[in-house]
């Protein structure tokens, strides 16, 4: 570390000391603060009632997906530094699809589905914990207010809707490629498969898988979302929201988002053998 | 807050330390399960380093097994401060 | 490929639980449902949740003996790839 780097990160300290000074006088007493947690902004039409921030949150993830998916378009065959980071994640997910599925017709089609959930779970992941445009809600779900730097991101994880959809999706997926590769008698037959007393115990572990998947990543990203929100406030968001961040958004938002991946190549898999 | 009469300070009272104890004493178990599991898991490898994957494999699963009543205990808790 | 695989591992830790508990809960809502539009005398709910009980210990150990397996026969392959050309 030269001169010039410790005189830089110095002068962002300081900065960073006077800007929490400052925000200290605007920060809302603990009953004004914690009252809202937890309750989201609800928006009904016709009879669905949806949460417009995962909409909006999620929208613009997919927007900074396409903007890495632009700034990569041209592979090259001597890569840089940001083309062969890209390269080794794909091919390695595309080992890990091969080694487990185990008709080579599905593979590919595996792969696409596996990566996609992954790239898009990842990023939410990752912004799930940092401060970003914040919209909160009440308790019968009308807005009270739009707040920047307030609060943490609302993760499209962090909705119980988006993880279920994909779970769900992955559930109707699998059986799909069931039938479609081993004909709809053998499948049938697949659910009585030790003997035929086991079929309920078969018919409630099937429908208990998209539960519990979905349901572990919701769990561990809103429960991290919730966890940052409060301790930030206690020590009044001096220094520890960027640790907070750094263990619930990288270290387990990536896990979560290789354990979900992964259990999505898993659940296909199982119904091929 | 607003001020609440005392049947509903005891009843709040006793869900906070309801859900506290169940979490805590529920941790207890699995705690001391996965420090076993975790030491004779040290002790395998310590003896056969060639098995490492293995072995980390099993005590995982093991720590699965051990690490379920702290998830249940979780639950209980959780249902004790929002469902009762 | 052998550093994500490793913490992919991780998940194994919460995975009987939640299965038990993801079996018990579904098992549950069906035997609610079938018990609101039979009897609604709570007989049925009671037993489906015994088979929710039963189904998820069994799916539980199956999922986790069916992943260790899986695991288990990555890590040889790793070995022998590893052997086969480092020649170590």
């Amino acid at each position: 570390m030269n001169k010039r780097d410790k005189i830089f990160i110095s002068v962002i300290l300081i900065v960073y000391f006077v800007a929490w000074l400052i925000s200290l006088k605007y920060l809302p007493p603990i009953d004004e603060a914690f009252s809202t947690l937890g309750h989201r902004w609800v928006v009904s039409i016709g009879g669905f009632a949806f949460n417009p921030a995962t909409l909006i949150n999620a929208v613009i993830f997919f927007l900074i997906i396409l903007w890495i998916a632009l700034s990569v378009r041209d592979m090259k065959l001597v890569p840089d530094r940001k083309q062969s980071i890209i390269e080794w994640l794909f091919d390695t997910f595309y080992e890990m699809v091969e080694d487990t599925v185990p008709d080579p017709r599905f593979v590919r089609s595996t792969f696409v589905i596996a990566m996609t959930v992954f790239m898009f779970v990842w990023v939410s992941n990752m912004l799930g914990s940092f401060p970003g445009i914040v919209f909160t809600g009440w308790e019968n779900g009308k807005l009270t207010e739009i707040g920047l730097f307030t609060d943490t991101w609302q993760a499209p994880t962090a909705d119980l809707n988006t993880n279920l959809t994909y779970a769900l999706m992955v559930f109707v997926i699998s059986h799909a490629f069931a039938i479609k590769a081993k004909g709809f008698k053998a499948w049938l037959k697949g659910w009585f498969e030790p003997n035929p007393i086991m079929m309920p115990m078969n018919l409630i572990g099937e429908l208990a898988k998209p539960i519990s998947h979905s349901l572990r990543l919701f769990g561990n990203i809103a429960g991290g979302a919730i966890l940052t929100f409060i301790f930030s406030y206690m020590v009044k968001y001096f220094l520890l929201p960027v640790f907070l961040w750094g263990f619930f958004g990288l270290f387990v938002g990536t896990i979560q988002a290789l354990v979900f991946s992964i259990l999505v190549i898993a659940y296909i898999s199982a119904q091929l053998t | 807050m607003d001020k609440m009469d005392l049947a509903q300070a005891i009843y709040l009272a006793g869900k906070a330390i309801g859900a506290g104890l169940a979490m805590g004493i529920g941790a207890i178990g699995p705690g001391i399960g996965e420090g076993n599991i975790g030491a004779h898991a040290m002790d395998a490898m310590a003896r056969q380093p060639e098995m490492m994957g293995a072995i980390t494999t099993r005590m995982l699963l093991a720590d699965a097994v051990a690490e379920s009543t702290g998830i249940y205990s979780l639950l209980i808790a959780f249902l004790i401060i929002f469902a009762l | 490929m052998k550093g994500l695989r490793d913490f992919a591992k991780l998940n194994l830790i919460t995975a009987f639980g939640t299965t038990v508990l993801a079996n018990i809960a579904v098992a549950g809502f069906i035997g609610w449902l079938i018990d609101k539009y039979t009897f609604n005398n709570r007989v049925i709910f009671v037993i489906s949740l015994f088979f929710g009980t039963i189904s998820g210990i069994y799916n539980g150990v199956r999922e986790l003996l069916k992943e260790a397996e899986k695991y288990e026969k990555f890590d040889k392959k790793d070995d022998n790839d590893n052997s086969g050309s480092h020649s170590s």
